[in-house]
């Protein structure tokens, strides 16, 4: 007997883009659910595939001094401007609120932008945040119209505080930045994302490889930011696509409803009609 | 300093130039054309100099004028 397979229909295959299934920060709405760094990518073309990969539509940059030596280098946002992603510069490198508003400040002038990833780090080694300086700090530029995306730990009194505050979104760690370390608590990360339905959360920092990505969303986080697990992947151009679709399969199985977790085994075949009962 | 110079910290770096240079002198001697300088900001000891006040920001010595852009960043 010839048997023919029947194709897959294409509905349903994919929840991305077709179903209208948006996010928002602070207002710019966005269909992928997929933040990158750009930080630490091989060369230029590297990360000009990498982030087209991803599907992205937002990437950060960091705001540096001027090379007063040499100011002819490629810029960063001729090649981003690019493609169709909009720039979330970040406050990295700052430890006090002083530091982080001003940087703010400045990126705001340089990127014509209100968008602002807040970060304040306490600690050099762990580069956890420093959770007295980033509420300060929080406080001061949604007060000044910025729309704050504020990188945090997992504690849930400090998300829920950040949320309050008014920030736009509110970005607790798997584990610390670069560590690869996936989530570490993801308890806390349940229990935030519970505790605050009305402010979009990322999970930002730790992500490894794409499994991580998938449990943050399956957790119902709004989206991930990756960088480290891309840039520094063996290849980053095939990670990049790899958390896509791992973005996209937490996403979906999160819609869908996972079933609930329990002990002993329960038959998935009806125990009536089998043979010799 | 009294050689009658305008002393000033440029992104950290100790800069000396003619006395009455402002800040468009200043990114000029940089080679930052202030008509085409976008996704570049600037402060003036901690204040940041919107772009239309570039032409009117006078400089006095010891000031710490910042100049960033963007780069990679995670």
């Amino acid at each position: 007997m010839e048997v023919t397979k029947k194709e897959h229909s294409e509905n349903g295959t994919v929840v991305e883009e077709k179903c209208g299934d948006f996010w928002n920060v602070g207002g710019l709405e966005l269909k992928s659910r997929l933040l990158l760094g750009s930080s630490g990518f091989p060369n230029p073309r590297v990360m000009m595939e990498a982030l087209a990969g991803a599907g992205t539509q937002l990437v950060t940059v960091a705001i540096r001094r001027v090379n007063l030596k040499d100011t002819s280098e490629d810029s960063l946002l001729e090649i981003i401007s690019r493609l169709p992603v909009d720039i979330l510069p970040n406050t990295a490198g700052c430890y006090t609120a002083k530091e982080a508003v001003l940087v703010a400040e400045l990126a705001r002038e340089a990127l014509e932008t209100n968008l602002i990833k807040l970060e304040v780090i306490g600690d050099d080694d762990t580069l956890l945040p420093d959770v007295d300086q980033l509420l300060r700090a929080a406080k001061t530029l949604v007060d000044s119209g910025f729309t704050v995306c504020a990188y945090s730990n997992d504690d849930p009194i400090t998300c829920r505080k950040l949320a309050d505050i008014g920030c736009a979104v509110v970005m607790p760690l798997a584990s610390p930045i670069g560590s690869g370390m996936g989530l570490v608590n993801p308890y806390n990360l349940q229990i935030i994302r519970e505790m605050i339905t009305d402010t979009p959360l990322v999970v930002d920092a730790g992500i490894g490889t794409a499994s991580d990505a998938t449990r943050a969303m399956e957790l119902g986080y709004d989206a991930v930011l990756i960088n480290t697990a891309i840039t520094k992947a063996k290849h980053p151009v095939q990670m990049a696509v790899a958390m896509r679709n791992a973005v996209l399969a937490g996403r979906s199985a999160f819609l869908a409803g996972r079933i609930p977790r329990r002990f002993y085994a329960q038959a998935s075949s009806p125990m009536e009609g089998r043979v010799g009962s | 300093m009294s050689d009658g110079r305008l002393h000033i910290t440029v992104n950290g770096e100790e800069k000396s130039y003619e006395s009455g240079t402002d800040l468009v002198g200043v990114l000029r001697s940089l080679e930052i054309d202030p008509a085409i300088s976008a996704g570049v900001a600037v402060a003036v000891n901690d204040t940041v100099i919107r772009r239309q006040a570039w032409t009117h920001c006078r400089l006095a010595p010891g000031d710490s004028v910042e100049i960033v852009t963007a780069q990679q960043g995670g």
